[in-house]
């Protein structure tokens, strides 16, 4: 596939453009199987949830068409992802406050009441997160839980951090580590924030995550520290399978 | 500063047909099929790409795309899942091939493409040279202006028995892997280190396979891809290790 052809793709995707698609609306219409039932029940399925899918695509193109554009003076773009995981209606706090701003949320509103589509209640408009949100909360909860080193907060830092680890470990292999480093170290030491250096050390843990690149340095650095801090990595021997066999092997040598 | 270990990013298998007549006829058919093996009910369209009538199919949370042409079929996947274009592919092509009347595919496909992440744009220019040029490149190319500010390598090889790979490599940004028309997906910079190669392989075996074999064929050139590819780009900074020519 060439790359001029993924580029007519992306803007076919994008732009809702098709030069056939008035044909395949039609053919849809009146071939589909869905049209076919929902025909049946006293309305077309097409006709109905087609439009009201189109004036949402529709109204979100005009929206994110709007923001990159912005107002006179201004020169606002909002994130992709922001804009597939922020609120269309009732969330305008959610959004930055630039000049203009509150005006273009108004008008994305309008825009769906017009098109038909709900204003109320506030849903995404595509629903799928942020692919690497789970790092960010990763991140977040381990902040909260150096700030507050409570049992709750400590054990929800853990678990997203091992979310992080296994949702990234294909495609940022160093932010996976660096997660599951920190996970392991939460997991196999007593009182992980117990003393101000072992918080600092998982406090720029929680930065680190949080960094576009991990080099190999960052990353070595991060475990010395972490060795320096005493936050260890592994369970104590006695914890292990092998300890736990030797453990009773002691306890029969002694009976 | 040494580039770090590769990522696959994409996956894709593609079938190429003697061109199918009946493809006006039965697009609607074809749409319901690639709909119903991608969980794609409202993600379609009819358009042209590349001169010719397409119909393009899309699950944006799978990253899965199915593109198919009167002259042949294409899947990537994005997510990247290699089962998933697998399964695809065998249920796609069957149902293209009879929709459309033809008995056998006459190429098979298969591509993916890899990143190699740095911190900055110039380390990644720096071992591209060091790995596949020379260090004298910039000496060399003095005399127009010195090291290029786009580096393109790109390889084609032709075997005897209707094989051909070709190999592309490319320093890129984040931002220009995103804008760059190397992916699909409505994909994020962020997903993407500031600097990485970005490398692309892809093998095609031009011969007459009926659809059972033809899946099963494309799905073993796309093992030999990646573990061809995984080879290629151990070799990354390891050329002090390698003998001569």
């Amino acid at each position: 596939m060439t790359y001029q052809m993924i580029d007519a793709i992306r803007s076919v995707k994008k732009s809702d453009r098709a030069v056939f698609k008035s044909e395949a609306r039609a053919w849809k219409a009146n071939n589909s199987p869905m049209s076919a039932v929902s025909r049946s029940a006293g309305r077309t399925k097409i006709g109905a949830a087609g439009r009201q899918h189109a004036g949402a695509r529709q109204s979100l193109s005009g929206f994110s068409r709007g923001l990159k554009s912005g107002p006179a003076g201004t020169s606002l773009r909002i994130p992709t992802g922001l804009r597939s995981i922020g609120p269309v209606a009732g969330g305008a706090a959610a959004w930055p406050s630039a000049q203009g701003n509150s005006s273009l949320v108004d008008r994305a509103r309008s825009a769906l009441v017009a098109t038909g589509a709900q204003a109320e209640p506030a849903k995404p408009p595509m629903g799928a997160p942020r692919r690497d949100a789970s790092l960010y909360e990763a991140a977040e909860s381990l902040r909260q839980a150096t700030i507050a080193p409570e049992s709750a907060a400590i054990g929800w830092a853990a678990s997203m951090l091992q979310r992080a680890a296994h949702a990234e470990a294909d495609r940022r292999p160093r932010h996976a580590a660096v997660a599951l480093s920190t996970w392991d170290a939460i997991q196999c030491t007593d009182r992980p924030f117990g003393s101000q250096a072992r918080r600092k050390v998982l406090w720029d843990a929680s930065r680190l995550l949080l960094s576009p690149f991990i080099s190999t340095d960052d990353e070595m650095a991060l475990l010395d520290r972490m060795d320096d801090a005493d936050l260890e990595r592994v369970p104590p021997f006695e914890d292990t399978y092998a300890g736990h066999v030797l453990e009773d092997l002691r306890g029969d040598s002694v009976r | 500063m040494a580039l770090q270990e590769p990522v696959l990013r994409s996956v894709g298998l593609g079938f190429g047909w003697a061109l199918g007549p009946r493809y006006a006829d039965v697009r609607g058919e074809l749409t319901e099929i690639l709909a119903a093996a991608t969980d794609a009910a409202d993600n379609w369209a009819w358009d042209v790409f590349d001169g010719d009538p397409s119909i393009l199919v899309w699950n944006e949370d799978r990253r899965l795309h199915v593109i198919v042409q009167p002259r042949g079929l294409d899947i990537v996947s994005e997510h990247p899942d290699i089962d998933a274009v697998v399964a695809v592919a065998s249920e796609v092509l069957a149902g293209c091939l009879d929709a459309l009347n033809l008995k056998v595919v006459t190429r098979v496909s298969s591509s993916a493409k890899w990143t190699l992440a740095a911190g900055a744009a110039a380390d990644v220019e720096k071992a591209l040279e060091d790995w596949l040029l020379s260090p004298r490149l910039r000496t060399t190319l003095g005399p127009i202006g010195g090291r290029p500010d786009d580096l393109i390598l790109s390889g084609r090889f032709e075997a005897d028995n209707g094989v051909v790979t070709m190999f592309k490599t490319e320093p890129v940004t984040d931002e220009q892997a995103v804008g760059g028309g190397f992916f699909i997906s409505d994909m994020e910079a962020s997903e993407f280190p500031p600097a990485s190669l970005l490398v692309d392989l892809e093998r095609q075996h031009t011969d007459e396979f009926d659809s059972a074999d033809g899946t099963k064929r494309s799905e073993g050139v796309l093992q030999q891809v990646l573990s061809q590819g995984s080879k290629l780009l151990a070799t990354v900074g390891a050329r002090d290790d390698l003998p001569d020519d």
